[in-house]
């Protein structure tokens, strides 16, 4: 995908970075002077608008949870379920939060946020989607608590903004 | 930044609410099919305007292309001692998280009172249904209005938080960059500790039938109000204190409030 922000690669290849180029003593990468591929150095508005992206994903997987409560009634005459098991399905899914990130952070240090917050999130979309065809309760309380879990990798992140 | 960590709660508030009405008109299937289309809408703008942030990955895919154009060898700052493997961050990532709940008594202690906070919340969120839709007969949909006093608490909180900014600034610059104390983040979470449970007493003594709606329903301001006071700060603090192993304490907390938020959701049901 083309970037927004492209540094020249001329001037990449001629900064004098610390180290020497050998396999042993390796050129040491750091963001060079006016980098415009630095993120920090972004357009002002930009970076506002990515932090406040960033922890809207988080409230959208908190809103995902909470607003469950609108399919109690109907889940009730679907389902015949009784209140403790239709509760599991706001339980579950909190309990998703607690264990999704901890999969979640580590893979985004190592592959990079963006690529895992679009992974997750197709999943929790398509666990959310796949529930509308749930058979029985259980089915659906499950697919909630995975639904958590991979939705849970906004928190990861909006942890690691600062 | 960290005042963004307040705005999930603003989730909470609205998924209730907006849950309510939803429902009752169109059913549990479309209560997901709500939830796929924003979670989908968020990916398709993720794809679109959300490049990749986080510096050690940029940096060191930058290594990688100028290796393969270049005779030299290069590697990003954050990989000059060690590689970053997937195998070391999974390990800690699930093993660190545990140790410093059970032996650092800040983040035990401070998570704790979090979890407890975050389980109160899951709990008025179970007791507002009994109080405003069985006991005054609401119908679904207007019973999650109530929910609106937490949200107005939680907005109150946000612009406390902001306002209090100049407060931190202005103590902070006594000392040195490099040695200002941590607790200076801390005074917000001594109001919204007085303010939380002032807010639970005042909705466990006004909820009866016979007392005016209102009046429970504004003891919700001093409990969102509370909540990101007590938030904010306490994550402020932790991120000072423990400052490059913060991301593993705040792991540490979260873990811990989201098992007492699913536990406590339990006790009340409906």
């Amino acid at each position: 995908m083309k970037r927004f922000y492209v540094t020249d690669i001329e001037k990449l290849k001629n900064f004098a970075y610390r180290g020497k180029g050998t396999a042993e003593e390796p050129f040491l990468i750091d963001w060079i002077d006016d980098d415009y591929e630095n993120p920090q150095k972004w357009n002002r508005i930009y970076k506002w608008f990515l932090t406040i992206f960033v922890s809207f994903t988080a409230t959208v997987v908190i809103f995902c949870s909470s607003v469950y409560v609108g399919e109690f009634d109907s889940l009730k005459n679907e389902f015949q379920s009784s209140r403790e098991v239709l509760t599991l399905g706001i339980s579950l899914n909190v309990l998703g939060f607690a264990l999704g990130p901890l999969i979640w952070a580590p893979l985004s240090e190592v592959f990079g946020r963006r690529i895992i917050f679009l992974i997750t999130f197709l999943s929790t979309t398509a666990f959310n989607l796949g529930s509308i065809g749930s058979k029985n309760i259980w089915t659906h309380v499950i697919l909630r608590f995975f639904a958590g879990a991979f939705g849970a990798s906004s928190f990861a992140n909006v942890k690691l903004l600062n | 930044m960290t005042i963004f960590a307040a705005t999930p709660f603003l989730g909470t508030v609205f998924g209730n609410i907006i849950g309510g009405f939803f429902g009752s008109p169109f059913g549990w299937k479309w209560v997901q099919g709500l939830m796929s289309i924003i979670t989908g809408l968020l990916v398709l703008i993720g794809m679109i305007f959300v490049p990749e942030t986080y510096s050690p990955v940029l940096l060191r895919y930058r290594a990688n292309r100028l290796n393969k154009s270049t005779t030299f060898i290069y590697r990003s700052k954050f990989e000059e001692i060690k590689k970053i493997d997937l195998k070391t961050h999974l390990k800690n990532s699930l093993s660190r998280p545990w140790i410093f709940l059970f032996r650092e008594p800040i983040v035990l202690f401070f998570s704790l009172y979090m979890a407890v906070i975050y389980g109160i919340l899951y709990m008025l969120v179970g007791a507002f249904p009994i109080v405003y839709h069985e006991e005054k007969g609401w119908s679904p949909g207007i019973d999650g209005l109530p929910f609106l006093g937490i949200g107005v608490g939680i907005v109150f909180g946000i612009i406390y938080c902001i306002f209090d900014q100049y407060r931190y600034r202005k103590s902070s610059s006594k000392y040195p960059a490099n040695d200002i104390p941590c607790e200076l983040r801390l005074p917000p979470s001594i109001v919204g500790a007085f303010a939380l449970p002032i807010s639970l007493f005042w909705f466990g003594w006004t909820n009866y039938p016979s007392v005016h709606f209102i009046i429970p329903i504004l003891s919700g301001i001093p409990f969102g109000f509370g909540i990101v006071l007590v938030f904010v700060s306490l994550v402020n603090y932790m991120i000072d204190s423990y400052v490059i192993y913060s991301a593993t304490v705040m792991a540490a907390n979260s873990i811990l409030r989201s098992l007492f938020g699913a536990a406590f959701r339990l006790f009340i049901l409906i």
